[in-house]
């Protein structure tokens, strides 16, 4: 995943689900704004309060990315805890999902209140000062991040480098801010029924990213019951599947195991289908020239086996070919790039 | 200083408790009120002498008509 995806994702998705998240914030420096218009009968657009709420979060969750690269440079998570984290991200994004849609009042506790001695100074600064309450807000967005940006949080850690990590957190924020700015703007001119249509578009999209969320923690988890397996059974059923999968070279090397190459691109893993014969040993080597994100961390969560391949770097990873044939997956850290082994 | 419970309708997202609270606190004789969205209750603590309960449901009011609050305990 390089930074311009990042930005797509931040542009395309996280914008709606943190404003879901964030918006509280976003609303309550729209409405002290109106508040003081009001008072001061002053004439001016939203668009400045808005701006400085942006830019104080852009540069809040910047140095958040450079803190969670450092964090991540020192150790790396397991990969339970990564599938734990990402199962409960799911959870929580579809439990967001359902509050908005205001399915079962039960799903209200998924909404994140912010804590009660914030939104006093929130409004004691909005008294008190124009520009400083909404860059505070805009500040305190990093103690909410929203599904989304937890899983850009997870990446930057993965990043393993601060200033990759600060880059990460960069390019996602930069990309959420179009569709803040755009909403926040318009926040009080839109009427009711176009809010709620936007609601309900957002709750959508909330939901299917959570599915791909939980598809990639399932993935990781080494199943092969991921979605995109489950159409593909579908689909084979009724057409006829070809599946060219690279053959694995013959022997060689000291320990005279098979040779599989891998060579990590900027889309994911090339090849991403391998064969290797059942119980053998295979010597896998990966060369990382192009991949800066999670699929610099190769995975086979079947074997526990988890190695950082950092850009520009390869490096070999020595391991036994299980003894059953079929599938074998391997990802990256998150489950987003996969592939799989094909034992026969 | 007396405490009461009231139940809030028409909240639909956590800034709505936000303003409600702080519609609440600017309301002279109320010394803290705290909102909560996932129960849909906000906790009052106000002065009886220089403010009713009937009050505090019509500055919740004031703020917006989708609003709408009931007294649920009285302390």
């Amino acid at each position: 995943m390089n930074l311009w995806t990042v930005f797509l994702t931040g542009l395309f998705t996280g914008g709606l689900t943190c404003l879901a998240v964030q918006g509280g914030l976003l609303a309550s420096t729209i409405a002290q704004r109106e508040e003081e218009k009001f008072k001061n009968k002053a004439i001016g657009g939203n668009a400045m309060p808005i701006l400085v709420f942006l830019v104080a979060k852009l540069s809040a969750y910047t140095v958040l990315g450079l803190l969670l690269g450092w964090f991540g440079s020192l150790f790396e998570f397991s990969l339970t805890v990564r599938v734990i984290l990402q199962f409960v991200v799911g959870g929580f994004m579809i439990g967001t999902a359902l509050n908005i849609l205001n399915v079962h009042p039960i799903f209200r506790y998924f909404a994140i209140q912010p804590p009660k001695f914030l939104t006093r100074l929130v409004r004691r600064q909005s008294k008190s000062s124009d520009m400083f309450a909404p860059a505070t807000l805009g500040a305190f967005t990093v103690f909410i991040p929203c599904g989304t940006t937890q899983a850009m949080m997870a990446l930057a850690i993965a990043s393993g480098s601060p200033f990759l990590g600060a880059a990460i957190m960069f390019a996602f924020v930069v990309g959420t801010s179009p569709v803040f700015f755009i909403l926040g703007y318009f926040a009080t001119r839109l009427g009711g029924i176009m809010q709620d249509r936007f609601m309900k578009i957002a709750a959508f999209s909330i939901i299917l990213l959570a599915i791909f969320n939980i598809n990639n923690s399932i993935a990781l988890t080494g199943s092969n019951f991921t979605l995109e397996n489950a159409w593909k059974g579908i689909w084979c059923t009724v057409s006829f599947c070809n599946e060219n999968s690279v053959i694995a070279a013959g022997q060689g090397g000291e320990t005279n195991s098979q040779i599989a190459n891998i060579t990590i691109l900027d889309s994911g893993y090339s090849p991403n289908n391998i064969a290797i014969k059942a119980g053998s040993k295979v010597a896998l080597t990966i060369k990382n020239i192009g991949g800066s994100g999670c699929t610099q961390t190769f995975t086979i969560p079947k074997l526990g086996i988890q190695k950082s391949i950092l850009l520009g770097q390869t490096d070999t990873i020595n391991f036994t070919a299980p003894s059953e044939t079929g599938d074998l997956a391997f990802m990256c850290s998150m489950g987003m790039f996969r592939g799989k082994f094909d034992v026969i | 200083m007396k405490t009461i419970k009231l139940n809030i309708f028409g909240m639909h997202c956590t800034s709505c408790a936000m303003n409600i609270d702080g519609e609440l606190e600017d309301t002279p004789g109320v010394k803290c009120a705290n909102t909560n969205y996932a129960k849909q209750v906000a906790e009052v603590t106000f002065d009886p002498e220089k403010i009713a309960a009937a009050s505090l449901i019509l500055a919740i009011k004031s703020l917006d008509d989708k609003y709408d609050a009931k007294v649920a305990a009285e302390e």
